[in-house]
């Protein structure tokens, strides 16, 4: 039994202390194998690398950071002690950090790391393992410099001698000691000693270095040692608590006090011991805490973790805390995450306790596979069609004019479609546009674009976290039908000041994170503009929108307290304004302004509780300013309250979670007020609207066993229009089950039925900003909806590549769709003018993904319907004649690729393609004279369908370089979106001429190539 | 950078031949105190060039079940119902047999007609206005149909010096102007000019653009008269008619309604399964009239590039078969000789126009 060394400790901190320098003004990614430090050249010959043996790199393996790596080029600096590794023979070298290095091979020797073993009086070396046993003969070999016989220096030595470079080799020794092992330190042999010792015969199984198997052995391949912690509890910290060298009691409860940037835990070997015995009820125990990223100290969401052995599992929150329920005894649990080292923990559980764990950023192995953690978390969750979009390859998806897009990313994944380029909203599954419930925090966005869809909302740089949830939505979420679109923001690096600045084509963006009080308040702001103007101001006189203007900006404000590791407090504003005009007279405006303040706790049964309060405006003002006795201002608002609180709570193999909505709504759906001294123009208004959404909801997570879960939900809402009073209400189920016969494979269904209020009022194909938004009341219907839901989810392990496979089918009623001629704005009996509709929708979604490795992405096909029918008999004029007919987004085929190859770990190149069938449209299919002219007969609504769509987008990305102290680092993304210049249709239209012919014309909105070039500073 | 790289191009969709059914389009208009006119066409293709027009008997009646027909009695295309005695107020409906079906309108009440206070014209760099001042009165809707006729006095493109004798190929002197200089021409406009003043305080509307010409419009030459008739629309007629002439005829804005038929207030009685579009709307009407001189004309100098040196045994030809007429002597790089223009652009009668004074002109 080994005892953990305060001194050995002491040592190791230093040297950890040491790499934290050297790592401090790294990015995560050159803590790779290959990203150490680079293999210096020294401006004094004498004090370059000098190997062990010869200078020719040899394969061998190394665990290197908590993993085994084969066939790696690696050699020793026997005069640094340094482990050198390359990706190929003839690449440059980088160092290998001693801290992280356990063992390797070299040239068939076995060389360890006794730091790593927390061996007493070890040095900072690599020794040689001779002769494995009870007590292991170990050589160390060091170079070190021959003093010349004339006393110089080895500086005066290297300047007095002309060919001091081809000969230096020539000045230096081997020395090499004899060592052994012994009760966990180390004993310094004679020569003589060492070689009887040799002689004798020895027992690999009573190896010190090993408790079931030999980790550094080579030919055992063993993952894991026998190093027990004793007493107290500890973090598999990457940095020391400051009380770490204190008396370690059982009361103690040790949280990570970030350090910042230091490498990797060399704990990982430990078993940790959790509460205290006598304590536990039962015969399991939870074990809770949070999971943060090593690099910046922030929590991580997302983090799988599991225990092979009872099967149970668990999930990081957004906030990075976890809760599972374990054995009494000593469990094996794993921590991964995407893009994060796996964590494989030793835990005996004794009774529920806390255990605060730290993870750092993934090796980039240009060999073998790796199976990120996200493929696996497909397999242990019952929900399916959540797709969560990595922030850090949102960069890499080419977008119009280079700018990172959280909406254009979301637009890469299957399911998720748009009536055409330049448009506000996205459709999900056959859905409307605002049968999406998009959350920016708990607010609600009415509008996720800027510039009529070229832009998201979004500022890319200042989101933490995106989900999209198509199908199993959690109970948690109700007001829409189609889809939860939730964007977490940033809460901020505590513990140090950093930041971004980036430059485009029309758009600047910064923000800056800032720790007010380190470790305990974050301020987060951020801001975004547009400079477009002045191209709308280069467009040619004759061209339409030559007299235009379009322009926004954006704003985000965080501040986040940490009272403790369990109370956090967070307030949040964002501010959004556009404003654009096609002529000089006409300009639209459109504002959403939001705030909200959280409450989360944590408690000590790993449950957790949130409560939130805010405010959502969206404003939209279009303004007719001609300076006539005609101008004026037409504004409609939208205004909502809420308050939000949910609880989750582990018990045993369910995990519940129950709360309580409530929205408050103020409608203003039209107001006309006169603009200017002379404007004759009467004011006048739609009487506004009230209503409240109040809302509970249950639900239960219950893992029946490895293979088997399921999770069950239902949300009882209601709705009360106030002004004219009326009630609608009704329960909403979310069902959704899965099976996984192995690891990497599973099977799920899920079944929801949804409900929804309010209703974006449109007779465009896209959401325009004339649109208007409305309540259901006495003559206007709640929509309601169903999905039922089944997909296959294969992880092919060894080439690293996720497959599934997801069928769907909707049905919905009480949607609304528009008579032709309608009159949607000012219309006080606007009923009159929509028509409800029911909706089915169906499809096939396959999807190829790669997570990680040099090539990333994912590649999808899907085949889809999505069908309208109107619900009431209105004789000739009913729609299509009664017919099933086309959604406007219905688009039946669908592929898209969106891929990352990283050449180096500085370029990389990206691509997208995406197509899709036409969507559909009405054309004239004839003609008929009337008021003096000829006018276009149209056919039956969405009967054809314009040209399919089709557009590659490609960028090469050069990311931040290896500058180990830089300040700054600077992201350069040049790109082409629209690479082949297809003209994409947008919309069709015909005109007839005095003649009475009839032409027809179809308007493109990137009919070329469009070059763009980013700069990203980030600091 | 979006709206740079946007493009508008040709497009040609695959229609299906089957695709346009026959179906009757009514346009009418039911004039209390007045003329009722019904116009009957059918839709066609969109590649036939002649206007199919429906062949029926229309009338128009009232809740006593009175009907008034055009006075012949004929089937046809366009029927002017005498329609003195309606009054605003009181419901009537216009009525048709086409194809052995009949049709009936909704019920509709024509309310008494605005009025029209002032024409007044106006002008710019490039064009001439044609503005009205309305007053809807006291039955004011909030919209205004107009609907107008012009006449103007113009002259040929081009002034002949000379006129010859086809007889015997001379030029006879010419005292006077030539004859077939100056004439009249008028144009009926069907195609309804909308006011909409319903968000604006009061009834009254100022400064309405209604028609619009270039100052080098022969509008111009002397001068130019425009009768317009109001009436005022219901908000059903105002929407319908603004979505056929504005939405239904294309637009290309990003944010223009998806198009479509809107519902008319039509049905067909003996059938109600069977379709028919159109509306048929039911006013009172004013009428005004206004003239302009040439104050805002433009000069365009005569495009004499037009004119050929003829030689004289070639004059016939020019005169006989390519309906040239000669203009005056010109001398034009080393030629000289008379130079001969198109008929219609030295004679006003085969430009259109007629010598015959309207009774109106002043």
């Amino acid at each position: 039994m080994f005892t953990l060394n305060r001194k050995a400790l002491f040592a190791s901190v230093f040297l950890l202390l040491e790499a934290s320098i050297l790592a401090f003004s790294q990015r995560p990614e050159e803590l790779a194998l290959f990203r150490g430090r680079t293999q210096n050249v020294y401006p004094f010959k004498y004090n370059g690398t000098f190997y062990l043996e010869s200078k020719k790199f040899q394969k061998g393996s190394v665990y290197y950071n908590g993993k085994e790596y084969q066939d790696i080029y690696m050699n020793l600096d026997a005069y640094a002690m340094d482990l050198l590794a390359k990706p190929e023979e003839k690449s440059g070298a980088t160092i290998l950090f001693r801290e992280q290095v356990a063992w390797f091979t070299l040239g068939g020797k076995h060389f360890i790391n006794l730091k790593y073993y927390g061996i007493e009086k070890a040095e900072d070396a690599y020794y040689q393992i001779a002769k494995d046993g009870k007590s292991p003969l170990l050589i160390l070999g060091k170079k070190v410099f021959r003093t010349s016989a004339n006393g110089l220096s080895p500086q005066m030595q290297a300047r007095m001698d002309g060919n001091y470079d081809a000969t230096v080799v020539n000045y230096f020794d081997t020395e090499e000691t004899f060592w052994a092992t012994e009760n966990g330190t180390l004993v310094k042999l004679s020569a003589k000693k060492w070689k009887k010792r040799m002689a004798a015969s020895s027992n690999p199984e009573e190896s010190p270095f090993k408790k079931e198997k030999t980790v550094w052995h080579p030919l055992e391949n063993a993952k894991d040692d026998g190093f027990v912690q004793p007493q107290g509890r500890l973090s598999a910290s990457i940095g020391l608590p400051d009380r770490y060298f204190s008396e370690i009691t059982k009361e103690d409860t040790v949280t990570v006090e970030y350090v910042s940037n230091a490498m990797v835990a060399t704990f990982r070997n430990k078993t940790y011991i959790i509460g205290e015995e006598g304590k536990a009820k039962g015969k399991t125990a939870i074990l809770s805490g949070t999971v943060f990223e090593a690099e910046s100290g922030m929590p991580l969401p997302g983090v799988i973790i599991h225990d092979d052995n009872s099967g149970t599992y668990a999930r990081s929150d957004k906030r990075g805390r976890y809760s599972i329920s374990l054995p009494l005894g000593e469990n094996t649990l794993n921590f991964e995450a995407e893009s994060k080292e796996s964590l494989p923990l030793k835990i005996n559980m004794l009774s529920a306790g806390t255990f605060e764990v730290v993870m750092t950023e993934k090796i980039n192995l240009l060999k073998g596979s790796i199976v990120s953690a996200s493929s696996m978390q497909q397999h242990r969750t019952t929900g399916m069609g959540m797709e969560n979009v990595n922030i850090k390859t949102l960069a890499k998806i080419p977008s119009a004019f280079g700018e990172g897009d959280i909406i254009k990313a979301v637009l890469t994944l299957p399911g998720v479609k748009t009536v055409g380029e330049a448009s506000g909203g996205f459709n999900v599954r056959g859905g409307s546009a605002d049968q999406n419930l998009i959350l920016f925090n708990d607010n609600t966005i009415y509008n996720p674009s800027h510039m009529f869809g070229v832009f998201s909302a979004f500022n890319p740089d200042l989101v933490d976290n995106v989900e999209l949830y198509k199908s199993s939505i959690p109970a948690e979420y109700g007001g829409r039908i189609s889809s939860v679109l939730s964007v977490k923001s940033k809460d901020g690096d505590p513990n140090r000041f950093k930041g971004s600045l980036g430059i485009g084509l029309l758009t600047s963006r910064a923000h800056v994170e800032v720790p007010i009080v380190k470790g305990k308040t974050t301020l987060v702001a951020g801001a975004r503009t547009t400079y477009s103007d002045w191209l709308l101001g280069k467009l040619p006189e004759d061209s339409a929108y030559s007299g235009g203007s379009a322009g926004f900006t954006d704003a985000n404000l965080s501040v986040t307290h940490r009272f403790n590791d369990r109370n956090t407090l967070q307030g949040f504003a964002y501010f959004a304004t556009d404003k654009f005009s096609f002529s000089g007279d006409t300009t639209f405006n459109y504002t959403n302004l939001n705030a909200s303040i959280v409450f989360r706790h944590k408690g000590d049964d790993g449950s957790g509780m949130k409560v939130s309060g805010g405010f959502d405006y969206y404003g939209n003002v279009v303004g007719a300013h001609s300076w006539s006795s005609a101008s004026y201002d037409l504004t409609t608002t939208i205004r909502q309250a809420f308050l939000k609180a949910k609880r989750t709570r582990p018990f045993g193999s369910h995990t519940v979670s129950y709360g309580a909505d409530f929205v408050g709504y103020s409608l203003t759906p039209g107001k006309m007020d006169p603009y200017g001294d002379i404007s004759t123009v009467k004011a006048s208004a739609l009487a506004d609207e009230h209503a409240l959404e109040p809302a509970l909801y249950a639900s239960d997570n219950w893992t029946i066993s490895d293979p088997f879960s399921v999770e069950a939900g239902v949300r009882l809402g209601g709705f009360i229009f106030l002004d004219d009073p009326k009630f609608y209400g009704g329960p909403e189920f979310r069902l959704s089950g899965k099976y996984s016969p192995v690891s990497n494979l599973s099977f799920k269904a899920g079944f929801n039925t949804m409900r929804q209020y309010i209703h974006l009022i449109s007779n465009t194909s896209s959401v325009s900003p004339m649109d208007t938004w409305k309540l259901s009341d006495g003559n206007i219907a709640p929509t309601t909806g169903w999905q039922g839901a089944a997909g296959a989810y294969w992880t092919l392990l060894s080439i690293g590549l996720d497959l599934s496979v997801e069928g769907y089918y909707k049905q919905s009623r009480n949607a609304l769709d528009y008579k032709p001629g309608a009159t949607l704005i000012m219309n006080p009996n606007l009923a009159d003018d929509l028509v409800p509709v029911e909706g089915k929708a169906y499809g096939v979604e396959v999807m190829l993904k790669r997570p990680a490795g040099k090539l990333t992405g994912w590649m999808s096909y899907s085949y889809s319907r999505s069908l309208l029918k109107e619900m009431q008999d209105r004789g000739t004029n009913t729609i299509n004649n009664g017919d099933w007919y086309n959604a406007p987004y219905d688009k039946p085929h669908e592929f898209k690729l969106a891929g990352n190859y990283a050449f180096t770990h500085r370029y990389s190149a990206s691509v997208n393609v995406d197509y899709s069938t036409g969507r559909p449209v009405t054309v004239p299919v004839g003609k008929y004279y009337y008021g003096g002219a000829y006018r276009l007969l149209y056919s039956e609504r969405n009967t054809h369908r314009i040209p399919d769509y089709f557009r590659v987008d490609a960028a090469f990305n050069i990311d931040p370089g290896h500058y180990l102290k830089a300040i700054a680092h600077t992201t350069i993304t040049l790109g082409v979106y629209n690479v082949t210049g297809r003209k994409n249709p947008y919309s069709v239209f015909f005109r007839t001429n005095g003649l009475g012919e009839v032409k027809g014309y179809m308007l493109s909105v990137f009919a070329t190539q469009v070059p763009y070039i980013n700069l990203n500073i980030l600091f | 950078m979006a709206l740079a790289s946007a493009c508008i191009y040709p497009y040609s969709p695959e229609l299906s031949k089957e695709e346009t059914e026959r179906i009757l389009v009514v346009d009418g208009e039911i004039v209390a105190g007045g003329t009722s006119v019904i116009r009957l066409f059918y839709t066609q293709g969109l590649q036939e060039e002649t206007t199919k027009t429906a062949m029926g008997k229309a009338w128009v009646e009232d809740e006593a079940g009175n009907k008034y027909y055009d006075g012949t009695g004929a089937w046809k295309s366009t029927s002017y119902i005498p329609t003195l005695g309606l009054t605003a107020g009181n419901k009537y409906r216009a009525g048709m047999t086409v194809d052995g079906e009949t049709y009936y309108s909704e019920w509709l009440t024509p309310v008494s007609a605005p009025e029209i206070t002032r024409i007044s014209f106006d002008a710019d760099e490039s064009s001439v206005y044609v503005k009205a001042d309305l007053n809807g009165g006291e039955s004011a809707t909030g919209y205004i149909g107009i609907t107008f006729d012009e006449t103007w006095e113009f002259h040929s493109d081009l002034e002949a010096e000379l006129v010859i004798d086809p007889d015997t190929w001379s030029f006879p002197p010419m005292m006077e102007q030539y004859p077939y200089y100056w004439c009249w021409k008028s144009m009926e406009t069907h195609t309804m000019v909308l006011v909409d003043y319903s968000k604006y305080l009061g009834t009254k509307v100022n400064g309405a653009t209604v028609q619009r010409f270039s100052r080098t419009d022969s509008r111009n030459h002397k001068k130019y008269s425009i009768q317009m008739r109001a009436r005022n629309l219901s908000k059903e007629a105002y929407e319908y008619i603004n979505y056929v002439q504005d939405v239904a005829s294309g637009g290309s804005n990003l944010f223009t309604p998806d198009p479509g038929t809107m519902e008319g207030n039509l049905h067909c009685e003996t059938n109600p399964e069977k379709k028919v579009m159109g509306l048929v709307q039911a006013a009172c009407a004013t009428s005004s009239r206004a003239f302009l001189d040439s104050r805002y004309l433009k000069f365009v100098a005569p495009d004499e590039s037009l004119l050929v040196i003829v030689p004289e045994e070639e004059y016939p030809y020019y005169y006989n078969d390519r309906g040239y007429r000669p203009v005056k002597n010109i001398v034009r790089d080393e030629q000289s000789g008379v130079g001969w223009g198109p008929e219609r652009c030295i004679n006003c009668i085969v430009a259109g126009g007629t010598q015959e004074k309207p009774d109106f002109w002043e």
